[in-house]
């Protein structure tokens, strides 16, 4: 079962000191070489190292799904030990997208100040945020007073106060956009009264007198009634829609694995 | 471990203040602190992937436990980079490629074992015997019948709804999607409430930190 | 009819919207109104996942929100603690999400409940760490956590060496998962790992989300939920009558702003609509 392991580990062992060093100068020249003479292949080539990558790399947890595994409680086959470290390439793999994004930043905002652009002191601010938590993380980590203050009292507030101001205008969009017109508006309203009263001691209070349990009177409890509608209609109704977007999912993840999506970036020529 | 000073809630303080004035309008306040708040946060990114999971998961194994073939990881990442060249982007979706399969290859086992037992579960018996109550449960046989009958039409009208495969012609077939229809509302009416009462939590966390971190007030 | 004040019950300026809502919110954090909260029985299911979680094996907090929902998450995710801290339940930290604040976030809250409990890191808790991609992650920790994670966020010593990690190889070996979540994250734990492991599944999503998991608590593949902060609050009201805390906190204090804010909106929702029929009707009479 474990040979494809063994195999692996005879290939590529652990290397150390000089070997490690020397395995490493080896790679990176071949990665050189490798990215020059894939620049030289004809559109059809590239797309087609493109498709196979994609179709490789989702074959992997495909097949370790699909294949037989031996008996529970091992319940594995022989592709299952290398899932702990693919799943750590994916990671790792995702974590290097990240420069994407801060050179974006970096050149827009960076651009602005340069050019003293209308606001520049706010690129200005902004850029120096950035380097300041990125130093004080790094370089005095999360035993320092500064860095875990610049994290909880600065950052963590601000990002709470960004998404609390949509309470604000959730009010305000309700009460202008929220017109009775229709059964369907009123459905939902009804619904949404009902469940929020029910959710809450002062809704919860208006049906208090009634008993608990043991009386079909507790049926008329707010709270009960809430939980009801939560349980019975709400349940099914999301089930539904999860089953549609579970089966919407299953394609596109097909589509995506087998190249076969469309759009600007899977139908654009590999030149 | 201490992880608030007081010069930094100060500086929380005024900077929720300053978010806040967007309520009344836009102004310069405003835009200075989110401006600091997008640049604080990128500082955290780089500091986060970089101790979280590009030192633990590619440079320890690699540099302290020899595993030299992650230097692979590189590799395939730097391709990602080829995208800021004209000539060279294409090698991009080599990468994006390599992590959408990843992806999109576990979406067979994720769609089996989330809908399997859904599907299995959806199938209630529609006359309840005594033994099918859970223990503890209030409702009597007869009650769970009806919710069980009630819960399967409406599962079976909102499927019907979300059929566009054919053109909804039989009456049959519009009442039943019609009935989904407005279901929908009740689990639409039940999600805007919770949308409502999500958003108050938030802005009860922040007012409760002026009030009570910030000014000892409460 | 007055048809210039059904005009102007559909046409308030957004500003005084604005201070009542503000106003609203301080009276009720300053006077809280002392009504009973219902327990609700996926609140009830949580508290009996954790209080019939076995003490001789870990439990896994799974934390996938950032500052920006703390209003709810965080008194989620620290009655959740509290309650396995109570239990002296060893407790394995997992973050996910698109923001590593979460795991600095949970060390934070855990690092403050664990002074009251006397817990000690590495010894009765630990935390695996932020991964970016919780499905690879997942599915590896099925397998082997201490490969996947390789050494623990704190400290960065290799995980095998925390005497928490003893008799724990993967998440087969877990007593209970809670997870506190602004996300849709769920659906990686039922997809992936779920009907692989004994543990029961419990949830703490933000409001917003909660209606949409009931069909998953219907089907068995979540074993309680925590509705947001109203289900915190009901979790504390169950900490509370089981003697783990002695009185209630802030989060039930802040149901009282929620009920006044929620009521707030229906009265709204109901001037404005009440304002469009009166209009209406005084323009059909001419």
């Amino acid at each position: 079962m474990d040979w494809l392991q063994r195999l692996l580990s005879r290939l590529f062992p652990p290397l150390h000191g000089t070997g490690f060093y020397i395995a490493i100068i080896v790679c990176l020249i071949l990665f050189v070489a490798l990215f020059f003479v894939i620049q030289l292949l004809p559109p059809k080539a590239r797309k087609m190292i493109i498709v196979g990558a994609t179709f490789f790399a989702g074959l992997f947890y495909a097949a370790e799904f699909f294949l037989p595994a031996s008996p529970k409680p091992k319940d594995e086959n022989f592709l299952t030990f290398a899932v702990p470290t693919v799943a750590n390439f994916q990671n790792v793999l995702t974590a290097f997208t990240l420069g994407l994004g801060i050179y974006s930043l970096v050149r827009v905002h960076g651009s602005n100040v340069l050019k003293q652009k209308p606001n520049w002191e706010n690129s200005v601010v902004l850029l120096g945020g950035m380097i300041v938590m990125a130093v004080a993380g790094l370089g005095w980590g999360e035993k320092s007073l500064f860095y875990r203050s610049l994290f909880r009292d600065v950052l963590a507030n601000f990002d709470g106060a960004m998404f609390a101001i949509l309470a604000f205008f959730i009010i305000s969009a309700a009460y202008r956009a929220f017109r009775i017109r229709s059964a369907e508006a009123t459905l939902l309203m009804v619904s949404a009264l009902v469940v929020m009263l029910g959710q809450i001691p002062i809704g919860q209070f208006i049906t208090s007198g009634l008993p608990e349990n043991g009386s079909y009177l507790s049926l008329l409890r707010l709270d009960n009634i809430s939980n009801w509608l939560l349980t019975t209609v709400n349940a099914p109704a999301t089930r539904a829609i999860s089953f549609g977007l579970g089966i919407g999912a299953l394609a596109i993840g097909l589509r995506l694995w087998l190249s076969l999506e469309r759009g600007a970036y899977f139908e654009a020529k590999a030149e | 471990m201490v992880w608030t000073t007081t010069l930094g809630v100060w500086v929380g303080a005024i900077g929720t203040l300053a978010l806040f004035s967007l309520i009344y309008r836009e102004n310069r306040f405003y835009r200075l602190f989110e401006h600091l708040f997008i640049g604080l946060a990128a500082g955290f990114l780089i500091k986060s992937t970089w101790d979280e999971t590009l030192y633990p998961q590619w440079w320890t194994p690699m540099v302290k436990d020899g595993q030299w073939p992650w230097i692979l990881a590189l590799g395939l990442g730097g391709l990602f980079y080829t995208i800021y060249s004209k000539k060279h982007s294409w090698m991009s979706r080599i990468s994006i490629g390599v992590l959408l399969g990843l992806l999109s290859g576990q979406i067979f086992q994720t769609t089996a074992n989330e809908f399997i037992p859904q599907i299995q579960r959806s199938f209630k018996p529609l006359v309840v015997q005594a033994a099918d109550i859970p223990q503890g449960s209030q409702l009597t046989q007869l009650g769970m019948s009806l919710n069980n009958i009630l819960f399967m039409v409406i599962l079976v009208c909102v499927i019907t709804y979300f059929l566009f495969s054919f053109e909804h012609k039989n009456k049959v077939i519009t009442g039943s999607a019609r009935t989904g229809r407005l279901m929908l509302m009740f689990a639409f009416g039940a999600i805007f409430g919770s949308t409502v009462m999500a958003r108050m939590a938030l802005l009860i966390d922040r007012v409760w930190f002026l009030m009570h971190t910030w000014l000892g007030l409460g | 009819m007055d048809k210039s004040l059904a005009f102007r019950m559909q046409n308030i300026d957004r500003r005084i919207l604005y201070i009542v809502l503000l106003a609203i919110v301080v009276i009720g954090l300053i006077f809280p109104i002392p009504l009973p909260l219902a327990i609700s029985p996926q609140a009830q299911k949580f508290f009996d996942a954790v209080e019939k979680a076995p003490t001789n094996k870990a439990a896994i907090v799974s934390v996938v929100w950032s500052a920006s929902t703390q209003g709810e998450n965080r008194p989620q995710t620290e009655v959740f603690i509290r309650h396995l801290m109570s239990r002296r339940i060893r407790i394995l930290i997992m973050a996910f999400g698109g923001d590593a604040q979460s795991v600095t976030l949970a060390q934070e809250i855990t690092g403050d409940l664990a002074k009251e409990y006397n817990y000690e890191y590495g010894k009765d808790w630990i935390s695996l760490g932020y991964r970016l991609d919780q499905t690879g992650t997942l599915k590896g920790a099925l397998l082997d956590i201490v490969q996947v994670y390789k050494t623990d966020s704190k400290e960065r010593r290799p995980l095998g060496e925390w005497p928490v990690m003893a008799g724990v190889k993967s998440l087969k070996d877990i007593g209970v998962v809670g997870e506190i979540s602004a996300s849709g994250a769920y659906k990686n734990w039922i997809g992936l790992v779920g009907s692989a492991m004994s543990a029961p599944l419990c949830y703490g999503p933000t409001s917003v989300m909660a209606p949409e998991l009931y069909t998953y608590l219907d089907s068995g593949q979540i074993a309680g939920m925590m509705f947001g902060i109203k289900g915190a609050a009901e979790y504390e009201a169950l900490l509370v009558k089981s003697g783990v805390l002695k009185k209630a906190g802030f989060t039930t204090r802040a149901i009282t702003p929620i009920s006044l804010a929620l009521v707030l909106l229906f009265v709204l929702i109901g001037l404005g609509n009440w304002g469009m029929y009166a209009a209406r009707k005084a323009e059909a009479k001419g």
